[in-house]
């Protein structure tokens, strides 16, 4: 069990927020802890028809794979990303998104309410009232990440 | 794991609805006995119905089409399954009227089984929406 100090300064409101790690060796763990900050907070590199843009990723209501090809779609707006679907999976695995279908991966900050449909799968009602498939094999995970017993 | 879990959620539900019809047509027939083996019997149907469930009904990811595809021929094979059984243990007799009364009580069942999943599921729903709450007022998982 590797014990890590941390320390939260009040800084002035003018200042950037910023982020130290003081490590003594990079082990596993570490990575993993940066990689999970540097996932929420490095934009992604869109493409909105011929322009290149930067998207934020706490902006992405979700990803979606179509075709061969992957949309990040945000309140309003979709753009075409160059990652594929696995890759955005394994970029954001420790943050709030989380794969509901095998085609969309969610961020469940954007989720405001699920519903049950009949035809065996459920429903996600985004705060944008946009509505999202959710497979029924993907629910224990999302069960998991909101820390409900499966 | 997760099929077994399937298996038995589906037994309890189908052998419930399955002794509801039972106890509904021998109420109705003025029957007022009971033999042992009948339950034998409703439980060995729960078992096979159960089996074809957990085989053929949609619950992977699929089109709209494909899933109701699967659930026709989901509903199929357990009428079958129900006739060729029912049969079998002689609960109806072999006539028009005999194979009409199987089939409604298959869909009987059928229905029964449907909503006490969506009653389920809506119970799930119920738990992952308070979950979200307390998620989202927490700043998420980081």
């Amino acid at each position: 069990m590797i014990n890590i100090k941390i320390t939260i300064q009040d800084i002035l409101s003018d200042e950037e927020d910023e982020i130290v790690f003081k490590v003594r060796n990079l082990d596993d763990r570490m990575l993993k802890l940066i990689a999970m900050v540097k996932a929420e907070h490095e934009n992604l590199v869109c493409s909105d028809g011929d322009s290149i843009c930067m998207v934020p990723p706490g902006t992405v209501f979700y990803f979606e794979s179509v075709d061969n090809k992957t949309f990040v779609y945000c309140e309003s707006s979709v753009y075409e990303i160059k990652m594929k679907l696995y890759e955005l999976e394994r970029r954001f695995e420790q943050t709030d998104f989380i794969r509901i279908s095998k085609s969309v991966i969610v961020n469940i900050n954007r989720i405001q309410k699920l519903f049950p449909s009949f035809n065996g799968r459920f429903e996600a009602l985004l705060s944008n009232d946009e509505r999202l498939i959710i497979s029924r094999q993907y629910l224990p995970d999302l069960k998991k990440k909101l820390g409900i017993g499966v | 794991m997760d099929t077994i879990k399937s298996f038995f959620s589906f037994f309890t539900k189908i052998t419930t609805g399955t002794v509801l019809v039972c106890a509904i047509n021998m109420t109705l027939s003025g029957i007022e006995m009971c033999f042992s083996y009948v339950l034998w019997q409703c439980l060995l149907l729960g078992f096979v119905t159960s089996l074809v469930t957990v085989v053929f009904y949609p619950n992977k990811d699929m089109s709209k089409k494909e899933y109701a595809i699967r659930l026709i021929i989901h509903f199929l094979l357990i009428t079958a399954s129900v006739l060729v059984l029912g049969g079998f243990f002689r609960w109806y007799a072999v006539s028009f009227p005999g194979v009409i009364f199987m089939l409604l009580s298959t869909v009987f069942v059928y229905g029964f089984s449907h909503l006490m999943i969506y009653w389920e599921d809506k119970k799930n729903a119920d738990d992952i929406n308070r979950a979200l709450e307390i998620f989202k007022n927490k700043g998420g998982s980081n």
